[in-house]
């Protein structure tokens, strides 16, 4: 079962409908929109990835199969710009 | 004892600052400029750099055969002049490099820009040293656009974002003042050995506004292309920083948040646009009929009568 955590000291902000975010220690900057807003809500809620997906699947239309390849890849993003952390491993 | 209005504030300085529009206020001053012995180290600074160090309350900036200057607090700026400096060498740092430093210390959020008044609103461009802002803004004051800032950009955040008008003249090169016919509003050298000149702005404005746009200047280098195009929120976010005054200096007085606020509320507010154009004289006019249409486009109208 993966599970992550946020990592990092993230400024955020609302910009149109999406979210913008820094990093001031690593000077990185990040835009998110859709439902990669609702994904980083939800971390702040769960750290399980199964938990995140189910949570989707009653806001949208979605195969499960579909959410959880979109979370991953979301994820992975998220993961190369060390916003995330993987407490277990990333694809079991 | 000068005294002139900078960046909304009043400053009074023991030299006189050439290219500077005369205090039209009559507050007392809020920053003084004055000679005094300077030292040539900090005690204890927190960053050193080959020209600069500073300490948490303390800013030195070492010009060599010009002067080293001392920011102290936020309200004081010393200057201890070298033999071979000349009155055009101190004035050109002192309103330049070393006030960008004070405004920097101050809190404000200060940008690497010139603008013009378009409407009711502040029209920013953006870019390193030799991109084309000055001449840009020049372009457009012939147009009867007001000039706002050159240079060095000051903005508050309270809460929308307002430009203070730095009340100077523009500095434009020799080749820009003659391709703008601009001959008969320049005034002496910027500095005696080089082309560079103060030019009168045909129209300035003097009061605080708010942004209505802010471009980066760069040129069509693939896979750029020419055009007006609207920058990301994360990536106007990180342009406005890299378009600092000062970048260092922002991340050495831990005001990288301040910037990001101001960066996210302007991408909000009033967008951030990278203005991809080339760079000859040739090319200006379509330029400026594209920037028209543009502030057409997103609601900006004023042009001037």
């Amino acid at each position: 079962m993966a599970r992550v955590r946020k990592t990092g000291d993230w400024l955020s902000a609302q910009v149109g409908d999406g979210l913008v975010m820094m990093s001031p220690e690593q000077g990185n900057y990040l835009g998110i929109s859709g439902v990669g807003t609702r994904i980083w809500e939800l971390l702040d809620t769960t750290d399980d990835v199964e938990a995140i997906c189910d949570a989707l699947r009653e806001e949208y239309a979605v195969s499960p199969d579909q959410c959880r390849a979109d979370v991953d890849a979301f994820l992975a993003k998220l993961d190369a710009q060390g916003a995330i952390t993987y407490l277990t491993g990333a694809s079991d | 004892m000068f005294s002139y209005n900078i960046s909304s504030l009043v400053v009074d300085c023991e030299i006189e600052l050439p290219g500077r529009l005369a205090a039209t206020s009559n507050r007392p001053a809020e920053i003084t400029i004055r000679s005094a012995i300077v030292p040539e180290a900090l005690d204890a600074p927190i960053a050193v750099a080959p020209t600069w160090e500073m300490t948490r309350d303390q800013f030195l900036l070492r010009v060599p055969g010009v002067a080293r200057f001392l920011v102290v607090g936020d309200d004081t700026i010393l200057f201890d002049a070298a033999a071979t400096a000349t009155p055009a060498d101190l004035a050109i740092f002192l309103a330049g490099s070393v006030f960008g430093v004070l405004l920097h210390l101050r809190g404000y959020v200060v940008l690497h820009a010139s603008a013009v008044r378009v409407g009711a609103c502040a029209i920013l461009f953006c870019g390193a040293s030799g991109a084309g802002k000055s001449t840009i803004a020049a372009a457009l004051a012939n147009r009867g656009y007001p000039v706002v800032t050159d240079d060095i950009c000051a903005v508050t955040i309270d809460p929308v974002p307002i430009v203070h008008p730095d009340g100077r003249q523009l500095k434009l090169w020799r080749e820009a003042i003659d391709a703008l016919a601009m001959s008969d509003k320049a005034r002496e050298a910027v500095r005696p050995s080089i082309r560079k000149y103060y030019v009168e702005p045909p129209a300035a404005d003097r009061t605080p506004m708010p942004i209505g746009a802010i471009y980066a200047l760069r040129e069509p280098r693939p896979p750029a292309v020419i055009g007006i195009q609207q920058l990301p929120p994360a990536v106007a976010a990180a342009k406005l920083h890299e378009n600092a005054y000062r970048p260092r200096l922002v991340d050495r007085l831990g005001q990288a948040g301040l910037y990001f606020a101001a960066a996210t509320r302007i991408a909000s507010d009033a967008g951030v646009y990278h203005l991809t154009r080339r760079r000859d004289f040739a090319s200006m006019e379509q330029v400026l009929r594209s920037l028209e249409r543009h502030w057409d486009a997103i609601g900006l109208g004023g042009r001037p009568a």
